[in-house]
């Protein structure tokens, strides 16, 4: 149900709740993603997975050690070959599923690695500086007075309470 | 001295002033993704060592009790567990939140910790010594079947989805086997990567999982702000009579639990917070509205999660042997004051050991104080729009994550988790099953492992005591619970049939 109102919502871009009348508003979105699964992604990864931990626990040497991780894999490869199977059969739809806007998640995801990657340059103070109005910016805040309000007083705020509060070592970049 | 003299020696200005700093800096770091009432601990831990005992041990107990607080608020707020003990109330606190009545979940998760905490607080009061005993009968495999207790819990939670469900628990699995093998000290499934040589660390993970996951959610979703409409945030954080009455039960069976499997060493918040949302959901009438924000679910867990800062303290003040992480950092404030836990403490060093009770009782008292008149300033952060409060979330969880063990690459590991845990979402696969497994996986190999070796073949020695015996009994009803009344239906068709 949860999911579905998550479905209504992205639909009707409305934002109130009405749980009543998720079905039908669902039934009418998903005739639009009717070719491919979209459940045979959950498969693939979880095949990738699997195979992977399982191809690396042969590596192991200790008995003891692997036979754990092995049975769990095997459980989870047999779990995804049942779930296959059941796609197959037409049991999974893509009625749980809604990917609308992966777009810009992704790219919000995009900005967030650079950022990731910034702190590693600049250290955290300075990359946060730059991260917070750019993060802003794209979500689409447009005060100016927020932007800056929000970027001085969050950094002054780690700098204050992480930094010299508690003395607490932050990420330190090659530059600075 | 009888007990009330040591409660009256608490009223000093200085114990007082170190009460409301250690219980402040609780809540807020409790809040923080990333930080915890072991950061605050072992922040705060040098800075007693110049005051007396009792004000420094009320200090950080006011931490630990406010600490385990704090993720509750942002949790219920904006479904970002400022601890990963805090995860399950995001399971009903957050939904609540997105129906609007996100004032009542601070509420009620305020008035059950508070209940959880003190019930935690007396039996350590009256009746540690006689519950401590209980720990001395704890071996790896009744270990074992108590972490298979949270294990069992993801069947139940994962009812109506279970083959995705389990999926996602067995990748939960897989996951918490990445690092050290706790038996042979040798380093599995780390794919070259050194900064998993040890372990995929924990943190990172569910911060990754549940708050950057959220985040990706919400710019999908283009919201503006958190809570959907205007009104949304109606209603009090008083809680009628009726409201109270309804999570009543509830509250006293998640604090029993709470405070009994904290005494259990190693059992921790996640066992008991599942064991008490399982039986909540199990023995309602109406099991479906758990997870759509039934205050039952946020007042059973709410509940336990604070029985266990009690419970924890049990065993470590009457035997030395520390429940969880947080009390293995009071062992050492113990020490460091020259305080040897044992019955000692509770004779010679009585004035000490009781002042730290009462410390934690009033600091239970300080968690309604922020939770109740603080309630109206919290729920304003779900009215923060979301272009402002991502950025800010974003940049919290990227120092926290990177604070937990000092290393750049766990900023990267929040943000591959975070993608992880937004496809998952996306793709309808819970993310709850993942999480409990991950932290539970790595217990649960090495104490069934252990406890292998420990038969030596001679599987009745083990299997066969009254206690063993019990947690296969609890486990297995918790096993069949959520499925009764299916079973029930199966058998009355049997019976038309024939």
């Amino acid at each position: 149900m949860y999911e579905l109102c998550r479905l209504h919502e992205t639909i009707t871009q409305s934002y109130t709740y009405y749980p009543c009348v998720l079905k039908k508003r669902g039934d009418l979105a998903l005739k639009k993603e009717k070719g491919f699964n979209y459940n045979l992604l959950s498969c693939i990864f979880m095949y990738v997975m699997s195979g992977a931990f399982l191809i690396s626990s042969f590596t192991i040497e200790d008995r003891a050690s692997r036979t754990f991780p092995q049975v769990i894999c095997a459980l989870c490869i047999f779990l995804t070959t049942l779930f296959l199977i059941q796609i197959i059969r037409g049991k999974y739809t893509n009625t749980d599923i809604n990917l609308s806007g992966t777009g810009r998640a992704i790219m919000m995801a995009g900005i967030i690695l650079l950022y990731i990657l910034g702190i590693n340059f600049t250290g955290y103070y300075i990359a946060s500086f730059i991260f917070l109005p750019a993060a802003m910016l794209v979500l689409g805040q447009r005060n100016w007075k927020v932007i800056v309000g929000v970027d001085v007083g969050v950094v002054l705020f780690i700098y204050l309470f992480f930094g010299m509060l508690l003395s607490m070592q932050m990420p330190e970049g090659i530059l600075f | 001295m009888n007990i009330l003299s040591y409660f009256a020696q608490l009223f000093t200005l200085q114990n007082l002033m170190w009460l409301c700093i250690g219980a402040t800096i609780g809540v807020v770091l409790g809040a923080l993704p990333g930080m915890s009432a072991d950061t605050g601990i072992g922040i705060f831990l040098p800075l007693t060592f110049s005051l007396p005992p009792t004000t420094a041990l009320i200090c950080l107990g006011a931490i630990y009790v406010t600490g385990s607080y704090g993720g509750n608020i942002t949790a219920v707020l904006v479904n970002t567990p400022g601890t990963s003990d805090s995860l399950f109330m995001t399971l009903d606190g957050y939904p609540m939140t997105l129906k609007g009545e996100g004032l009542k979940a601070i509420g009620v998760t305020t008035i059950s910790a508070f209940a959880g905490g003190m019930v935690g607080c007396l039996a350590l009061l009256f009746i540690a010594p006689q519950l401590a005993k209980l720990a001395f009968y704890f071996g790896a495999w009744e270990l074992f079947l108590t972490v298979m207790m949270g294990i069992i819990i993801i069947i139940s939670l994962v009812k109506e989805r279970a083959l995705k469900g389990l999926m996602s628990a067995t990748l939960g699995f897989l996951c918490s086997l990445v690092g050290l093998d706790g038996l042979t000290g040798f380093s599995r499934f780390n794919f070259g990567i050194m900064a998993i040589y040890d372990e995929l660390p924990l943190l990172p993970v569910v911060l990754g999982m549940f708050a950057f996951s959220q985040v990706f959610v919400l710019i999908a979703e283009n919201r503006k702000s958190i809570v959907i409409g205007e009104e949304s945030m109606k209603g009090s954080v008083w809680l009628s009579p009726k409201e109270l009455k309804n999570i009543l039960f509830e509250t006293l069976r998640g604090s029993v639990i709470g405070t009994l499997i904290g005494i259990v060493p190693a059992a921790g918040t996640t066992v008991a917070a599942g064991m008490s949302y399982n039986l909540a959901r199990s023995s309602d009438k109406d099991p479906e509205s758990f997870g759509k924000g039934n205050p039952k679910g946020l007042a059973s867990v709410s509940a336990a999660n604070n029985g266990v800062v009690g419970g924890s303290l049990v065993p470590l003040l009457t035997l030395g042997i520390p429940g969880n992480g947080t009390s293995a950092l009071f062992m050492a404030a113990l020490l460091i004051h020259g305080l040897a836990p044992g019955t000692q403490l509770f004779t010679t060093n009585a004035k000490y050991v009781y002042g730290l009770i009462f410390g934690l009782i009033l600091a239970n008292v300080f968690i309604l104080l922020f939770g109740l008149y603080g309630a109206r300033f919290y729920a304003k952060i779900t009215k923060v729009p979301s272009s402002v409060l991502i950025p800010v979330i974003t940049a919290l969880c990227v120092l926290g994550a990177f604070s937990f063990r000092y290393l750049a690459f766990d900023m990267l590991l929040v943000l591959i988790f975070g993608v992880i845990g937004y496809f998952m979402d996306r793709l309808g696969i819970p993310l709850a099953p993942f999480v409990l497994a991950f932290v539970l996986g790595k217990s649960a190999e090495i104490d069934l492992r252990r406890a292998l070796i420990l038969m030596q073949g001679d599987v009745a020695s083990v299997v066969l005591t009254p206690l063993s015996i019990l947690l296969i009994i609890i486990d297995v009803a918790l096993l069949i619970w959520p499925f009764w009344d299916n079973i029930k239906a199966l058998f009355k068709k049997k019976e038309v049939k024939a």
